[in-house]
């Protein structure tokens, strides 16, 4: 029984992680830049078939590849911000959530003609082996996916916390005009912090893709598990992100070990709706938040 | 005016004649007017991977056909129009095929979501609706015969052949404690429910006396099966479905094989998974895990084995049912149009009805709702390929059950 109950602890933790993950950079662009990005699991999507084609034609690991997704999803990030933020930025914010649900939708259909919709997986030599400690089975990939998000989530929080950068944006997210006055040049700060929230959804993808089958049309099922970590922990702030991820992934383990799953899903919803209603904000506050 | 004497006249009527007599045959062949055969495929949109091959499997066929003369003596032309993977375009172009291009013979779209929308369109035109598409038994049956299928298996028989093999088994050697998951599909809940008490996985495993344990049905989003396994895994299943389609059946057969579950029969009984393209890439997952399919190539039905070939050439390692029965449809309309000689649907519906057709699925001879008899293979991926493991003329090699 002990063993059971700890089974379901350990596999809602590392559920949460890989959710936190997830949720990150749609946070923390939300938080401090006011953007609602659905284009954030196309990113996704491209992140999972980076690993995919650098494992495919070159063998590289998954790991490797979530380390070499970063600069490359901060680059296509930041081309992003100049190429369709900076043009819709100044429209109303529906026009903005218009701009990215066109991106979402095209770089979907992009992927689908690449790579068509046939279901894909990544087999690293982990991943079809577990770790067993005292009759609790943890897959090794889920270890890994895990710990990768938690040394992510761990680094943002210090860039934040601890860089002048991070110490800009955090002054940009609380009161943009304040951080213009004493020189903090928003608009290249702006495109920094889009570009690290897109770095963190191509991770995300990378960690998604070691874990789980994937194709262009699938990981779009992501965008509600992110929002709904975003709602939970609140906006921009990665601590609570962390937070918020583990404690989804654990009321779902243990949902689903308590009562048919037809209703886990239910109940996941209907918490995210008490939080909305208890709290009385959602996506409509996404202004500036302390992060 | 000009004239023509009498010598030179009979001499270029002697050489028109030779003419007819030597080069007739093609050139009347070219200029019938052809039989068109009309239909639509996903070849973009979700669907777009086994459309592609549907495509190729048509282009083929026609390319044969009209090598050996055609149909009726008439060239065939066949119209497939890309419906985006969508029914409400696909419904449009089936108008289209129907109204404007006025084809001879309509066949169906690939999958159920799509084809069953266009299901009323074709009936109200009085048309057969020849389906190589997409299972359905209740639309089957709502049709009366009027859909001609090319499935040897409908939903509430797709676990048929595993009960069957397993019933074969000494009763102390069958699995003990079924889990059951099923992805919330209108497709898949018929494979675990049957219809009408007849088939489905419940019903099966009632009468081969195997307790269902763990019955859960899941959303088509679900993402995560781990705490699903974990059930069945704390209630000792020896036997484990997975209805789903191939994302969540790959997702789920990974599970497993992380948790360390070692069921003794492992089925991902909703689709035909383990005959695609992914199901090898799982590795070590893979190993062991049951499917169903139409046909096998061993089994020596016309065109399967060339079938098989030009697919292993296009990459697949196994052929995909869909190629099969895509294929399998067209030998169906050729048979029956040679054989009845007319496209007056009345009279193909009946010949239909009354005779067997020998394709690449098997031999068919249709029932009264439109689907062929029932005929099924069971294949085990076994040391990296899969295997018939039933029915037993058809096998290619021994079950192997694993020891939980």
């Amino acid at each position: 029984m002990i063993t059971h109950v700890l089974s379901i602890v350990a596999d809602g933790v590392l559920l949460g992680l890989i959710y936190a993950i997830t949720g990150l950079g749609l946070s923390l662009v939300l938080g401090v830049m006011g953007i609602v990005n659905v284009a954030h699991s196309a990113f996704v999507m491209l992140g999972s078939f980076l690993a995919f084609e650098l494992f495919r034609r070159f063998g590289v690991d998954p790991v490797l590849a979530f380390v070499l997704a970063l600069p490359v999803f901060f680059v296509l990030g930041t081309v992003v911000y100049r190429v369709v933020i900076t043009r819709v930025q100044s429209a109303a914010q529906t026009q903005g959530l218009v701009a990215m649900f066109g991106l979402m939708v095209l770089i979907e259909n992009l992927g689908t003609i690449v790579w068509t919709t046939d279901t894909r997986v990544v087999t690293a030599a982990y991943t079809n082996t577990s770790l067993e400690v005292g009759g609790v089975v943890l897959p090794y990939v889920r270890l890994i996916a895990g710990g990768l998000a938690l040394l992510l989530i761990g680094a943002f929080w210090a860039f934040l916390r601890f860089t002048l950068t991070g110490r800009a944006i955090r002054a940009m997210a609380q009161n943009p005009e304040a951080a213009r006055i004493v020189g903090v040049d928003i608009q290249r700060l702006s495109a920094v912090m889009f570009g690290l929230g897109i770095a963190c959804a191509g991770a995300a993808g990378v960690a998604l893709a070691m874990v789980f089958p994937f194709s262009p049309n699938t990981q779009v099922v992501w965008l509600a598990w992110a929002f709904l970590v975003v709602i939970l922990g609140g906006l921009g702030n990665v601590a609570n992100t962390l937070f918020a991820g583990v404690a989804v992934g654990l009321i779902q383990a243990v949902c689903t070990a308590v009562m048919p799953f037809d209703y886990v899903y239910l109940v996941l919803y209907v918490l995210l709706a008490v939080i909305l209603t208890v709290r009385r904000e959602g996506l409509s506050s996404a202004v500036r938040r302390t992060i | 005016m000009t004239t023509f004497d009498p010598t030179r006249r009979h001499a270029l009527g002697l050489a028109a004649g030779l003419a007819l007599a030597l080069g007739g045959a093609a050139p009347a062949l070219a200029q019938q007017s052809p039989i068109v055969i009309g239909g639509t495929l996903g070849l973009t949109g979700a669907y777009a991977e086994p459309s592609t091959d549907y495509k190729f499997v048509y282009d083929r066929w026609v390319e044969e056909v009209n090598k050996k003369g055609g149909l009726l003596g008439r060239p065939v032309k066949m119209v497939i129009y890309n419906d985006e993977s969508t029914p409400t375009v696909a419904q449009s172009l089936y108008n289209r095929l129907l109204d404007q291009d006025k084809v001879d013979i309509v066949i169906a779209p690939y999958t159920t979501f799509v084809g069953g929308a266009v299901v009323p369109i074709v009936m109200s035109h009085g048309k057969l609706l020849f389906n190589g598409g997409f299972v359905g038994i209740n639309i089957f049956k709502n049709n009366k015969g009027s859909i001609i299928g090319s499935f040897t298996y409908q939903e509430p028989d797709y676990t048929r052949g595993l009960f069957e093999m397993l019933g074969a088994l000494p009763a102390d050697q069958k699995p003990k404690r079924l889990a059951v998951f099923t992805s919330q599909n209108p497709f898949t809940v018929v494979v675990r429910a049957g219809i009408a008490g007849q088939g489905g996985v419940l019903n099966y495993a009632k009468a081969a006396g195997i307790p269902i344990v763990v019955d859960e049905q899941y959303p088509p989003t679900t993402s995560d099966f781990n705490g699903l396994v974990q059930k069945a895994k704390a209630a000792n299943a020896d036997m484990v479905l997975a209805l789903g389609l191939p994302n969540d059946t790959l997702n789920i057969a990974r599970s497993v094989h992380q948790q360390g579950m070692k069921p003794m029969v492992f089925c991902t009984c909703g689709s035909q998974v383990t005959t695609l393209s992914a199901w090898p890439k799982l590795g070590a997952a893979a190993e062991g895990g049951f499917g169903t399919t139409i046909s096998w190539p061993t089994q020596g039905y016309p065109g399967l084995t060339e079938l098989a070939e030009v697919f292993k050439a296009r990459g697949y390692e196994t052929l995909p049912t869909y190629a099969i029965v895509g294929y399998a449809i067209l030998q169906v309309i050729e048979q029956a149009v040679d054989g009845a000689k007319t496209l007056d649907q009345e009279k193909l519906k009946a010949y239909i009805h009354s005779n067997e057709f020998k394709t690449a699925a098997g031999t068919f001879r249709y029932q009264d709702d439109g689907t062929p008899v029932f005929s099924q293979i069971l294949l085990q991926f076994q040391n990296g390929q899969n295997q018939v493991v039933w029915p037993k003329q058809a096998q290619t090699a021994q079950p192997v059950f694993a020891k939980p």
